[in-house]
């Protein structure tokens, strides 16, 4: 310490600098970490305590619950009604992965107090048991409407946080004294339009467009077919893609590299388990149906995906489950296919895919309505 | 353990808790301690590793020192080097010859079965092994006392800040302060402070964001021109910022331990020269390959051709540390093509030559950023076939539609390089904001810019991070 300079001026500089930034930050979190834009869009456009109220108000008979995968192949639930001769609902919330399905199942459903017939769970590659996908970002809204955290079931799948208390202690509290989640997107979404607004060479597209151009060009078909996947589910982006063979199977994709490699039916491993044993405490038979990605071409199912497939399907049946697997379908074709793995909601199309599912799923509907009325 | 992570945070603050209450000798054990916990936090048998290296290279440097024969010296000095390069070429490069070489015999029809080792790369190896290489060649020129403290030296190898990916310290910088008990000095705080959040904004906000973009643009497998070259843009801001925030997030730490490690960046992007852009990059590699490769070799003393097979050589050598791959000796072999020739070139283009005024400096800034992010092109291609069909895109051919991609790309790296790029270089004459000593810290203006910069900085954090994060790229090396 410098003689000249008394003891408490580099003290009070010392916490000028690192006392004031961080207070400053806090309130600014706390002043502009507003919903906006698509955040709040998304959170209006789902709202759990409605979709339980129509359940009840419905008597709903067949539940379905899934992410996009479910909205591009049932887009008009009403026309499914009709032609299951059911009264019918559709839980689908787009980017949605396996902790949402089991908090619709548990929150919405089983909440409502209605018993439906059956509920199914619309399925890709091994998002079932890939317990922590797309728990954060945009989707952290709805499991915080649907108060997924506080679940224990949640908490023994996910944990507090996924690492040791003190690690998740001072997480925590990080998101609470800084809470960032809507500016944070808000300000990225922010460089992104300005970076379209900056380039808009020969067009006179909007930024939304823009967006769908750049989607497009990053899609599956443009890949390296070394690489393959859906770069977009570690990105942001909104990808999937095209071409190939329709006669061949699934390929391996490099975007389930982090995900499970063989069915681990253990209920900390994911939410599967909970679902099967919340649907059977509860008396509500549930099926689970894997729907066909866009038939690429490259190379065949590989064999980890064979076996755990296989597993899947043998751990459900054996626990009162049903299993339906569109993978090997030859009647659903890349004609049928819009972007990526979802389907085309072209009316001809939709009746298309209806009348296999229908065919498919009908003598599941039939078993668990015989189990209903028991 | 990694800088961004809570579990670093944490362990930071504990190791600051204790570090200084303990006499000198207890500050350094300490500090080797909470190295090798943050060293081998996922991985503990690489401190077996590290441990056997220290201890060889510290009994061979006071071997050297304390022989009376030049042969027995040098009998040291070969046995330390030739241990050092053996483990770094069994664990980095072993697999990568094995592999080439067979690939080369069945190319003339001669099939092999290599026997290649799938051997896990322990972090930051090629990082301690020239640190501990520039020890025992400095040891054996006499121009470092040979450290007689085992613990002082496990420390100058260990210290958890520069371990992973530097900066590589020179003995002689980082041993007089390791035998000086550090005492708390709250304008190091300060400046550590500083530069923790700043190298942390480069790391999250920066340096992930354009990640995101050149990693898209580098899975597709039909890029057009400016859609590639939007992507390298975006690889070059996301490398400076990677490795520099890196460098920052180490030098912040180590200044929080009263320590002060040496400046790795200097704005590389505003060179006028090839040459100028590698004094101004990674200064302790550069610097370590001048004064131990290049240098030895003759450096520019024995005539034009003799300098550029130097330069070329050394480049090559630099290319081949980054990574056991083709790619980065292609790249090496380049930027000393590129140095070798630069010379011979502005001698006859006077603009190249430090003429022209305001202009000719942005035209030659403009024609390195251009040349830098050719390099880095091969850099981050690791594809020799893709890498050709790169080089052979034709950019009248690109619609119009895929220049608007391309330009997207290249802005929202841009946008995101912006403080990196632009801001800081503007700052640069606020030097005293993070260097230690200067007598302006000490005044309220200098606090309050301080206090403005970390502001800055936290906001940025909490508004522009990434939710993807990706490894520091420098790891692998």
């Amino acid at each position: 310490m410098r003689p000249s300079v008394p003891l408490q001026r580099p003290v009070l500089q010392l916490l000028v600098v690192i006392i004031l930034p961080l207070a400053v930050t806090a309130l600014a979190c706390r002043g502009w970490n507003i919903p906006r834009g698509e955040v709040k869009r998304d959170r209006d456009a789902f709202d759990p305590p409605l979709i339980a109220r129509e359940l009840r108000q419905e008597q709903t008979e067949w539940v379905l619950i899934g992410n996009s995968m479910l909205g591009s192949r049932i887009a008009d639930e009403r026309k499914l009604a009709e032609a299951a001769g059911m009264r019918v609902k559709l839980i689908e919330k787009g980017g949605s992965q396996s902790a949402t399905w089991f908090l619709m199942l548990k929150q919405i459903v089983i909440a409502s107090g209605v018993k439906p017939r059956c509920v199914t769970v619309f399925f890709r590659h091994t998002d079932l048991t890939w317990a922590d996908l797309r728990t954060s970002g945009i989707q952290a809204e709805s499991i915080a409407q649907m108060d997924g955290p506080a679940q224990p079931e949640w908490r023994e799948v996910i944990g507090d946080g996924g690492g040791p208390a003190l690690v998740t202690a001072v997480e925590s509290g990080l998101k609470r004294v800084f809470p960032s989640n809507y500016l944070n997107f808000e300000a990225r979404e922010w460089m992104q339009t300005r970076s379209l607004r900056l380039t808009r060479i020969g067009t006179h597209a909007n930024a939304g467009e823009r967006r769908e151009e750049l989607n497009e060009r990053f899609s599956l078909a443009h890949l390296r077919h070394d690489l393959g996947g859906d770069i977009a589910m570690a990105g942001g982006a909104k990808s999937d893609g095209a071409g190939g063979d329709d006669n061949e199977e699934e390929e391996e994709d490099a975007s389930y590299d982090f995900g499970p490699k063989t069915f681990d039916p253990s209920p900390r491993a994911s939410f599967l388990p909970h679902m099967v044993k919340l649907a059977a405490d509860n008396g509500i038979k549930l099926h689970f149906h894997r729907v066909k990605r866009r038939p690429r071409g490259a190379s065949l199912q590989s064999e980890w995906l064979k076996r755990y497939i296989t597993d899947l399907g043998s751990w459900l049946e054996k626990n009162g489950c049903a299993f339906t697997d569109e993978t090997g379908d030859s009647s659903i074709d890349r004609s049928m296919y819009a972007d990526g793995d979802h389907l085309s909601t072209d009316a001809a199309v939709q009746e298309r895919y209806r009348r296999s599912f229908l065919e498919r799923v009908m003598p599941v509907l039939g078993a668990a309505a015989v189990t209903a009325e028991n | 353990m990694i800088f961004q992570s809570i579990e670093y945070l944490i362990f930071l603050v504990c190791v600051l808790a204790l570090y200084f209450w303990l006499p000198r000798r207890g500050q350094n054990a300490f500090l080797v301690a909470a190295s090798c916990v943050f060293y081998g936090w996922v991985h503990p048998w690489y401190l077996i590793l590290i441990g056997i290296t220290t201890i060889f290279d510290w009994v061979c440097a006071r071997g050297m020192e304390d022989s009376r024969t030049a042969a027995r010296r040098k009998a040291f000095f070969i046995t330390s080097i030739t241990v050092n390069f053996a483990i770094l070429g069994v664990f980095k490069y072993l697999g990568f010859f094995v592999s080439s070489t067979a690939a080369a015999l069945s190319s003339i029809g001669v099939m092999a079965s290599p026997w290649v080792l799938h051997i896990a790369l322990p972090a930051g190896i090629s990082f301690f092994t020239f640190q501990s290489v520039s020890y025992a060649v400095d040891v054996y020129r006499g121009r470092t006392r040979a450290c007689r403290s085992l613990l002082d030296y496990a420390t100058f190898v260990t210290f958890f800040p520069q371990l992973v990916a530097g900066p590589i310290e020179r003995a002689h910088h980082m041993l007089p302060q390791y035998a000086q008990p550090r005492e708390v000095r709250l304008e190091g705080i300060r400046t550590g402070f500083v530069l923790l959040l700043w190298g942390l904004l480069q790391k999250v906000a920066i340096a992930d964001s354009a990640a995101l973009i050149a990693d898209k643009v580098f899975a597709l497998g039909d890029a057009s021109f400016p859609v590639l070259w939007g992507g390298v843009l975006a690889f070059g801001v996301q490398i400076y910022a990677d490795f520099s925030g890196y460098t920052d997030m180490a030098r912040g730490s180590a200044r929080l331990l009263g320590i002060d490690l040496c400046r790795n960046f200097d704005h590389p992007y505003l060179a006028q020269s090839p040459g100028e852009f590698w004094r101004r990059w990674h200064i302790s590699l550069s610097s370590w390959f001048r004064d131990y490769v290049y240098i030895p070799l003759g450096g520019s003393r024995r005539g034009e051709w003799r300098t550029a097979r130097n330069l070329i050589i050394t480049f090559f050598l630099s290319g081949l540390w980054h990574g056991a791959a083709w790619n980065y000796v292609v790249w090496g072999g380049y930027h000393g093509v590129l140095v070798a020739l630069w010379p011979s070139l502005a001698a006859r283009v006077a603009l190249l030559n430090g003429k022209g005024g305001a202009a000719g400096v942005a035209l030659r800034v403009g024609i390195t950023f251009v040349l830098m992010h050719f390099g880095w092109l091969m850099f981050r291609e690791h594809s020799l076939a893709m890498l050709a069909r790169h080089l052979t895109l034709n950019p009248l051919a690109a619609s119009a539609a895929e220049w608007r991609t391309g330009a997207a790309l290249a802005a929202e790296a841009l946008l995101y390089g912006v403080p990196l790029l632009v801001v800081l270089p503007l700052l640069q004459r606020l030097g005293g904001l993070i260097q230690m000593g200067d007598q302006r810290l000490q005044s309220w203006r200098w606090t309050l810019l301080q206090a403005g910069a970390a502001t800055a900085c936290l906001c940025g954090i909490v508004s522009l991070r990434c939710a993807v994060g990706s490894d520091f790229i420098y790891f692998q090396f």
